[in-house]
């Protein structure tokens, strides 16, 4: 551990080995991630992605009607 | 400059200074140097987002950009919203639980230290590169059209950011980009209603943008399929998701600025409010171009817009076949003018009539330029060496020659504020990764944390030095953002391939993938110097080619 709290760059962090090595003596690969706490607004964080990926695409019938009604 | 815009440029240019200096303390370990202490909230973590990738060239020569090239410049930015998707589902978590300071340090836990060592350093020569265009390409511009020295005002900016960035660390670079996006809005803002204040009594601002629409200013959406085509909407969100995949997901100058949110769901949050704040953003920027361009159809612009050139050109042999040629272009364009306002009238009226005023109209423009392309020809007789476009001089040409005292000064530390919240990043994730990265991991682990702050500093400066001493020495490079991305292309595609092998080709080993990043970093220079593909699609070629190579190496080395 480093004064800050960090542990060494050389040593794996404690808690991570564990979890993330695999048995295969080849590449280590990390566990699978939790999506983690809910968000503060909205149903998931599966519907916050939802609608950013609404936004863009209303965003892009709103360029393409812009780029016809201009032309 | 009037003495109120001195004193507006000056005000903001300390302000920012020492609230940097004041807002970041005096962070005594690496995690609050670096990472701001991973205490920030959701919207300070936004904003520091947005600032880090608006640079001064963003506002310069994005609005040059609509005005030459019209809004298509918009689609670049398209596969933004989804990069920060998958950023949020895969890296945040991911990094937040590994508790990294860099994104690299995860490749050693994934592959091994020459992996992230390459991944590294191909960080630190793009980003190191990056930082001095990021300083030089607005001392450029406020040198030629204000005539200010351009080694100075790259110091000037070089160390205005130097000081706060080594004071505070990460904690002064998020706080100071929240005051420095206020003052970007506002002079983006004011601007804008300049423009249209100014623009001629009888014509409204749907009639001039209506006037820019037929001239092509207007078309954001191209939805034609080319490799060849630099914006259109499938290179968009495909290559430009790579691209903004790579840049976010891991390059160290973002992936720093989400680490330093409180907990997963402060870092998601603010990338997800970048995926649907940047594209409007960047929608309105270029819509400012699209509208300067509307008011110089309505008033004459100057026959090039780079004065320094326009100078040269006068004091040379050619400045008689210059001058004559001032006199036709002005003629011709008061042509352009009397169409421009007859289409408007037309199109107002919608009487049938408007067919033959914008075919009137379109040979104008094109009559105009002509002449403009003429005058070009004769700027690079004089000088051979002359830089044959100004679309990075258009809007602060404007601003300086139209603008009343006062908002000069607010547009000119709109400039400052944007290229010192995007250069106080840079310097900050070169130090970050140059110190946990290089330093604390290859020259000198196990040191105490007193010496490792004291080693980021340093960086701070050495980066901040080289990044002045790149900027005095920059040449000339044309647009000057696509210079820049441009340049990061080159990199992206293969740092982005070798990450998402680390995420998702579980049985790929650290040397096929080391392996197979050299090689597709050669094919992707390979692109750029013997093809013509467009260069969002690097991304796409350095990506697909580390992943598909790193599964060829693997079942080699398997066998």
């Amino acid at each position: 551990m480093g004064d800050d709290g960090v542990p060494p760059p050389h040593r794996p962090r404690p808690g991570f080995e564990a979890e993330v090595v695999s048995p295969d003596p080849g590449p280590r690969t990390p566990a699978p991630v939790s999506a983690g706490e809910p968000p503060p607004f909205g149903a998931s964080w599966n519907a916050l992605y939802g609608i950013v990926a609404g936004t863009l695409a209303a965003l892009i019938a709103l360029f393409a009607l812009f780029t016809r009604a201009f032309e | 400059m009037s003495q109120v815009d001195w004193a507006v440029l000056a005000a903001a240019l300390a302000g920012m200074v020492a609230y940097g200096v004041w807002k970041g303390g005096r962070s005594r370990n690496t995690e609050g140097f670096l990472l701001a202490g991973r205490e920030m909230r959701w919207g300070t973590v936004a904003l520091s987002i947005m600032a880090t990738q608006a640079s001064a060239i963003t506002f310069l020569a994005t609005p040059g950009q609509a005005y030459a090239d019209g809004m298509r410049f918009v689609q670049f930015y398209l596969g933004l919203p989804i990069a920060m998707i998958v950023v949020s589902a895969v890296a945040v978590p991911l990094y937040h639980r590994l508790k990294v300071y860099t994104a690299y340090e995860y490749l050693e836990t994934r592959f091994d230290l020459k992996t992230r060592t390459l991944t590294a350093l191909l960080f630190l020569i793009q980003r190191g590169l990056a930082a001095g265009l990021t300083i030089f390409a607005p001392s450029l511009i406020l040198s030629v059209i204000l005539g200010w020295d351009l080694r100075l005002t790259v110091l000037v900016i070089g160390a205005a950011v130097v000081i706060y960035t080594t004071s505070g660390g990460a904690r002064a670079v998020s706080r100071t980009q929240t005051l420095q996006a206020a003052i970007i809005l506002a002079g983006m803002v004011a601007a804008f209603v300049a423009i249209v204040a100014l623009l001629p009594a009888d014509v409204s601002l749907f009639d001039a943008l209506r006037v820019a629409g037929k001239a092509g200013r207007l078309k954001a959406i191209d939805p034609s399929f080319s490799l060849t085509s630099r914006y259109t909407l499938w290179s968009g969100l495909i290559g430009g998701a790579f691209l903004q995949l790579s840049y976010f997901g891991t390059d160290q100058s973002q992936v720093q600025r989400y680490l330093s949110g409180r907990s997963v769901t402060q870092s998601r949050l603010g990338l997800l409010f970048n995926g649907m704040a940047k594209v409007p953003m960047q929608f309105g920027i270029l819509l400012v171009g699209a509208t300067l361009f509307a008011f110089y159809q309505f008033a004459a612009p100057p026959v090039f817009f780079n004065s320094v050139e326009i100078a040269k050109v006068r004091s040379s042999p050619e400045a008689g076949r210059f001058a004559e040629m001032e006199v036709r272009y002005r003629a011709a364009r008061g042509a352009q003018e009397t169409r421009a306002r007859e289409l408007a009238v037309a199109m107002r009226r919608g009487d049938g009539r408007e067919g033959d005023a914008i075919a009137a109209y379109r040979a104008a423009s094109a009559a105009s330029g002509d002449l403009r392309a003429e005058a070009i020809s004769l700027i690079r007789t004089a000088d051979p060496k002359a830089d044959p476009s100004d679309t990075n001089y258009v809007f602060l040409s404007f601003v300086v020659h139209n603008l009343p005292a006062g908002l000069v000064g607010l547009v000119l530390a709109m400039v400052f504020a944007a290229s010192m919240s995007a250069s106080s990043a840079e310097l900050n994730a070169l130090a970050s990764t140059t110190l946990v990265d290089v330093y604390r991991r290859l020259l000198r682990p196990g040191a105490g944390d007193a010496h490792y702050v004291l080693v980021s500093r340093l960086a701070t400066v050495g980066w901040g030095a080289f990044a002045i001493l790149f900027a005095e020495y920059a040449s000339r490079l044309g647009s000057l953002i696509e210079a820049v991305n441009i340049l990061g292309s080159l990199f992206y595609g293969t740092i982005l391939g070798v990450f998402l092998a680390g995420f998702y080709l579980k049985r790929v080993s650290g040397t096929a993938v080391f392996v197979a990043a050299i090689v597709a970093e050669a094919l992707v220079v390979a692109c750029f110097v013997f093809s013509g593909i467009s260069f969002l699609w690097y991304n796409v070629v350095g990506c697909v080619a580390v992943l598909g190579l790193a599964l060829l190496f693997e079942a080699l080395r398997r066998r």
